[in-house]
């Protein structure tokens, strides 16, 4: 066997120039990374928490069936309400935002396959913001998926058409399109957070775990303005609150405007992402 | 200088460890072996070029470009690391494909030029398979084909034949030295003295991360001169050859190896004691069961030269 040399012969010529190049790079990083993310066992284990929720409604059917004078809910959207307040928000987002945004960088720094990144003529922060918009829509699609459905199931498991019904009432409707949005959104400011997390320290997530369930969900008790400097003080601010915990302690005292809660969420995410790529900027590859 | 590869003074720490040392080389077209003994310094060195860290001191210029700061560099450049990671979820062709992607080519041409740079490298039947089920050698193919694909103009290469077969050896020899004779700057680190030995005569030598040697290896190898080689023979009668050899002005010294029923020989005249021996061994009917030269490799190599600067700096 001999070999034989026949050139790929690369014309810069037929290339993009200027934001049309970014354009393409980043959504070629994209791409790359979504393709990665789909084919990893990461999203099977995901998936399955994020479902977890679901077992609510199809444990409460199954009870139904065996012991007939199982009391309904005395109201399903409160229910609803309960389970995305305290379950999605304060288990089901921590757990997707740690997971995906702890990997962001460290997966492929202890994978070694970031070389095959940074040896390419991209910007860097191309990188970071092409992983970033990848696992935020495969986050963002289990999470929406996952409180759609439990939605679906909470009102379709009622023995009563009628309250059935009030599923499609334009009411409930609006308050889920808002929970979805809202979690969308505080996935983003997460995933960007713990992506920061991920990229400067070690051990990474023993810091997620401190400060979701640590600083996150201790300090927006308390009564002072400290809580305001939380993500989630600022998440629920956006959301239409039914738990009595949540408007009784978090959002007591004066409420920041809506509008403003949406600027912090995004100025921190832009922050985090910033930091990380100068992480990434200032980064040797070894 | 307008050498398309140029470190001036590069040095490269890591913490209080010394990766390389006050390094300054200007590389051209053609192949350069980067050789040096595990520890060298070679894959820091090759990774200062390529912008992959930073030197502590000193500059690298690629075409005129600071490499740590220019990322449109890397259209011109393609490195073949000495590391394992891959996407191992991801087919070979799909990898490069998306590579390629990066550099903002259009899904088809990538992936024709994908195509391409997977035949060069001789894994055409595997473009299908994922690379968690390419073998070591297979892994190490593919690196090269992500190193070339772009069509770059300089191509650094760690040790890219480690993991190959004998086959797969040759095959990328031939590659490497048909890219140098196609006029692309070439750099391949190697701690095989003999594989450098066939692609290119022009050397650089590390060790301890300094420079030891730089340019033509037969001009590093007449540094050995000064040193005797060592020819070492087992045959049935070992006594008898040296009876033989003893006279000869070509040996200076012989030892006995009377375990494994061998000698060692020094000499300063290799090709005339050479000449001697088929002389013995056709003459005198001596049955030589084996011959070698132990100082014939590049630890050897490095032994000599780095005793003879510890020497000269004593």
């Amino acid at each position: 066997m001999s070999a034989v040399i026949s050139s790929p012969i690369a014309s810069d010529a037929e290339l993009p120039r200027g934001v049309g190049l970014r354009w393409v790079q980043l959504r070629a990083v994209f791409g790359f990374s979504l393709r990665v993310a789909l084919q990893s066992k990461r999203l099977w284990i995901l998936g399955l928490v994020t479902f977890l929720p679901v077992l609510v409604p199809l444990g409460y059917a199954i009870v139904s069936i065996f012991i007939p004078h199982v009391p309904p809910f005395p109201s399903v959207m409160g229910v609803f309400r309960n389970l995305f307040g305290l379950v999605y928000l304060r288990v089901v987002l921590y757990v997707l935002a740690m997971a995906y945004g702890l990997s962001l960088l460290s997966d492929e720094i202890e994978g070694k396959t970031l070389i095959h990144l940074v040896l390419r003529p991209i910007p860097r922060w191309t990188v970071v913001g092409g992983k970033f918009l990848s696992s935020w829509l495969v986050a963002g699609v289990l999470i929406v998926l996952s409180v759609i459905v439990t939605y679906a199931l909470l009102w379709a498991i009622q023995k009563d058409p009628g309250v059935r019904l009030e599923a499609f009432r334009l009411e409930n409707l609006k308050t889920l399109g808002i929970d979805l949005v809202a979690v969308v959104g505080a996935l983003a400011a997460y995933l960007a957070l713990f992506s920061c997390v991920g990229a400067w320290l070690p051990h990474g997530e023993r810091w997620g775990v401190v400060f979701c369930f640590g600083w996150e969900s201790l300090i927006t008790y308390l009564p002072a303005r400290l809580k305001w400097i939380t993500l989630m003080y600022h998440v629920q601010t956006l959301i239409p609150n039914n738990v009595v915990v949540v408007k009784r302690f978090i959002l007591s005292g004066e409420p920041l405007p809506k509008y403003m809660c949406v600027m912090i969420l995004f100025a921190a995410t832009v922050a985090f992402l910033a930091l990380t790529v100068w992480n990434l900027k200032r980064r040797e590859i070894r | 200088m307008n050498a398309p590869l140029l470190l001036d003074d590069v040095s490269k720490w890591y913490g209080e460890i010394l990766g390389v040392n006050g390094i300054s080389v200007a590389l051209g077209p053609g192949v350069t072996g980067l050789l040096g003994p595990n520890g060298a310094g070679k894959s820091t060195l090759l990774k200062v070029s390529a912008g992959l860290l930073h030197p502590s001191r000193g500059r690298v210029e690629i075409f005129g470009s600071d490499p740590c700061r220019d990322v449109e560099i890397y259209r011109r450049v393609g490195f073949c690391h000495d590391g394992d990671g891959f996407y191992d979820t991801l087919t070979g062709l799909d990898f490069l494909q998306s590579s390629l992607r990066l550099h903002g080519f259009a899904p088809s041409r990538a992936r024709q030029m994908a195509c391409n740079a997977l035949e060069m490298v001789g894994l055409a039947g595997e473009t299908g398979k994922r690379i968690g089920a390419y073998s070591k050698g297979m892994r190490q193919r593919l690196k090269l084909a992500h190193s070339v694909a772009h069509d770059p103009d300089i191509i650094l290469l760690d040790e890219p034949m480690a993991g190959m077969d004998p086959v797969g050896r040759r095959y990328t020899l031939d590659l490497v030295r048909q890219w140098g004779d196609g006029g692309r700057v070439v750099i391949v680190s190697s701690h095989i003295l003999h594989e450098i030995d066939i692609l290119t005569p022009n050397i650089i030598m590390l060790s301890h991360g300094r420079l030891l040697a730089e340019g033509d290896i037969h001009e590093v190898r007449d540094l050995l001169s000064e040193h005797p080689h060592q020819v070492y023979i087992e045959c049935a009668n070992p006594r008898a050859l040296s009876s033989y050899l003893i006279e000869l002005e070509a040996v200076q010294n012989i030892h006995f190896d009377r375990e494994r029923k061998g000698i060692l020989l020094e000499t300063y005249q290799p090709d005339l004691l050479y000449q001697h021996l088929a002389r013995i061994i056709a003459e005198e009917g001596v049955d030589i069961e084996l011959m070698t030269s132990p100082d014939d490799n590049v630890q050897a190599v490095f032994d000599y030269l780095t005793r003879g600067r510890t020497e000269e700096q004593a």
